[in-house]
């Protein structure tokens, strides 16, 4: 297993190992796995990578147990590369509006692609579909403006759905520098509603 | 289509989100369709005028959420919501909230959903319609209740739970020493599936078909009836194969199931879609109320096919306040049609389900052949909801030349990635008891030895 500065071939039983890993996660829906075997690190999955050291790496499995990825409440878009192929959790574009006068003229729709990030910003995403309320009352001023500084615990926003109010945490510590999301906008369950610069 | 509904919010998923935009389409009403984080690509987003994500996958924190439904609804001025069937499509919460929303619910009335949904209530006003009811119970609350219930009608007996249907919270008693137990469980199980521990006691049918009533009621007192559905092949009493009209029922059987039908749809003076079941004893002939459905079903196109009736176009027209543009008259049945239900699932495993990429994915066309499904090639098929993938429904003038079609049609029905039912469906469609028009509702149960997976290897 140790063999130090060569590059570690795959035996028959690492390709099988892999093969059902990769079976294994196609049919589990989700979008990845993270496997230790012995000293091999293995990552599989579609679309974004998770966010290295966002969690710890799941113990090594001698099942091939597909393991969730912890759901971190802001994502790293400057660990996301520019290429990455449309994952399948980017909410839908909301061009394809129906014609007429749809009642919330303006929809976030979330997560467009990372190119325009400023490097060390996280995204704060919508913790569930809902009117997002950037102030926690009518007249009073916005939880947070651009510019200003947060901590994990701060309330940046209420998302209502029917009379519930969820407020919604930063979740990261930095330097708020984009509001997405317009005060009572109807926004989409994951949609981006703020970017923390971390640096 | 005059009038009020103008947008709609399809709340559901799948094949049958697939097919309520098609029938909004046809008159020009605008769709958007709730779509859970797993759904964002499905077809049904892309078929629908607009899709919005409501919530993460699993179904309690999108699909069966009345709140996002009703949020999403308001705040992309939609007026109505249709349910579909599943979720939340016989709730009344949704309905109510809907209402106090000022959206059109595509159903019944709240209340008509209660009556209904409450099945020791819906067994009451069954009665009171003079509908033929299973000898048995109100709520049984005691072992010496159901005792005293299996004394009078005799065994064996069916534990159902109050809140249950569609299959789901029953338990068979063949032997009096096991009721104390079975009610116990069944009462613990009934409050963890439904919230709800009611049972009540039935008599159970050994050799039963299972027939269905299709009706349809206007918000103006109209009821008609669309004939009936036979859909006894079933496998852990959920439907498999289903089709119209019920083969070899004596005529006045058939007319008499319709006639109760009716007769209970206009005592709630129902005003949607619904199916009132039955289940009919083989060995004596009688028939017997089973439920009654308040939503559109999976099996609709059968009926579709031998009437010539878009029933869901028909729920959007009743919900936007139109008459009925026909009567009872007017409905002509012809020719048969057989619907059978593509799962994901292993059948050599016991059916277990297989979720996965479908890497090919090849439905079958010609004459009178119909595919209502959300799959496309390179769909991911998603753990988290149930495994229909695709109906196959086929048409043909008598039922000899359907069940040639549908296995035929089975045959071509190209699928890789998953593991399917289809070659399941071609075994039971083929088996002389189908053939023959005998089947009853275990048939399944009792051919499953017979049947040699093609995918056992």
């Amino acid at each position: 297993m140790s063999d130090p500065g060569t590059a570690r071939g795959l035996t028959d039983e690492d390709v099988d190992q892999v093969t059902r890993l990769v079976e294994s996660l196609d049919r589990s829906g989700f979008d990845f796995l993270q496997v230790e075997l012995g000293d091999l690190r293995i990552t599989v999955g579609t679309g974004e990578p998770p966010v290295p050291g966002a969690a710890p790496p799941p113990p090594a499995a001698a099942t091939p147990a597909a393991v969730p990825q912890a759901v971190a409440p802001a994502r790293n878009a400057a660990d996301r590369p520019d290429t990455a192929v449309a994952p399948s959790a980017a909410p839908v574009a909301a061009g394809s509006v129906a014609a007429g006068s749809v009642a919330a003229g303006s929809v976030a729709a979330g997560s467009v692609a990372a190119g325009s990030v400023a490097a060390g910003s996280v995204e704060i995403t919508a913790p569930t579909m809902g009117i997002f309320y950037a102030r926690p009352e009518p007249g009073k001023p916005p939880f947070v403006a651009v510019g200003d500084v947060v901590e994990e615990t701060t309330t940046v926003a209420l998302v209502e759905v029917m009379k519930t109010f969820h407020s919604v945490a930063a979740g990261v510590r930095g330097t708020v520098v984009e509001i997405c999301v317009s005060d009572t906008d109807f926004v989409e369950f994951g949609a981006v509603l703020m970017r923390v610069s971390t640096e | 289509m005059s009038g009020s509904i103008r947008r709609v919010l399809v709340a559901n998923r799948g094949e049958i989100a697939v097919r309520i935009v098609h029938a909004c389409r046809e008159l020009g009403i605008e769709t958007v369709l709730a779509v859970s984080e797993a759904d964002r690509d499905s077809l049904g987003a892309r078929l629908a005028d607009r899709a919005v994500c409501i919530g993460p996958p699993r179904a309690p924190q999108s699909y069966l959420d009345v709140a996002r439904i009703v949020t999403a609804a308001v705040a992309t001025g939609c007026d109505a919501v249709h349910p579909g069937y599943g979720f939340l499509s016989e709730s009344p919460a949704l309905a109510r909230a809907c209402t106090e929303h000022g959206l059109t619910f595509v159903g019944p009335t709240a209340a008509q959903l209660e009556a209904m949904g409450d099945k020791i209530s819906a067994r009451r006003l069954a009665r009171e319609a003079g509908v033929p009811t299973l000898p048995g119970s109100e709520q049984v609350r005691t072992p010496q209740e159901a005792l005293a219930v299996a004394r009078e009608v005799g065994l064996p007996l069916i534990v159902k739970a109050s809140a249950g249907g569609g299959g789901r919270g029953m338990k068979v008693v063949s032997d009096v020493a096991e009721l104390p137990s079975v009610l116990t469980t069944a009462a613990a199980e009934a409050a963890a599936a439904f919230g709800d521990p009611t049972l009540y006691v039935e008599r159970f049918v050994r050799n039963a078909r299972h027939v269905e009533v299709q009706v349809l009621g206007d918000r103006h007192g109209h009821v008609v009836h669309l004939g009936e559905r036979d859909c006894s092949l079933q496998r852990r009493n959920q439907k498999v194969v289903e089709e119209a009209p019920a083969p070899g029922l004596p005529l006045q059987v058939r007319d008499a199931l319709h006639a109760a039908a009716v007769r209970l749809a206009r005592r709630i003076g129902y005003e949607s879609a619904g199916t009132v079941e039955f289940v009919l004893d083989r060995d004596t002939g009688e028939f017997f109320f089973l439920e009654m459905n308040t939503r559109i079903q999976v099996e609709h196109p059968v009926t579709e096919l031998v009437t010539g009736i878009d029933l869901v176009q028909q729920q959007l027209r009743v919900a936007a306040g139109e008459p009925l543009a026909f009567g009872q008259c007017d409905v002509v049945h012809r020719g048969h049609a057989i619907e059978c239900r593509i799962t994901a699932e292993v059948p050599s495993a016991d059916f277990r389900p297989d979720a996965g990429r479908i890497t090919a994915w090849d439905p079958p066309g010609g004459p009178n052949v119909r595919v209502d499904t959300h799959c496309v090639p390179g769909y991911l098929v998603p753990v988290y909801y149930d495994s229909l993938l695709a109906k196959l429904i086929v048409y043909a003038p008598t039922r000899a030349e359907a069940i040639a079609r549908a296995r035929s049609a089975l045959r071509r029905f190209g699928i890789e990635g998953v593991r399917t039912t289809v070659g399941f469906l071609d075994f039971l469609v083929g088996r002389p008891e189908f053939a023959d028009a005998t089947m009853t509702t275990h048939t399944i149960a009792d051919a499953l030895g017979e049947f040699a997976p093609a995918d056992a290897a």
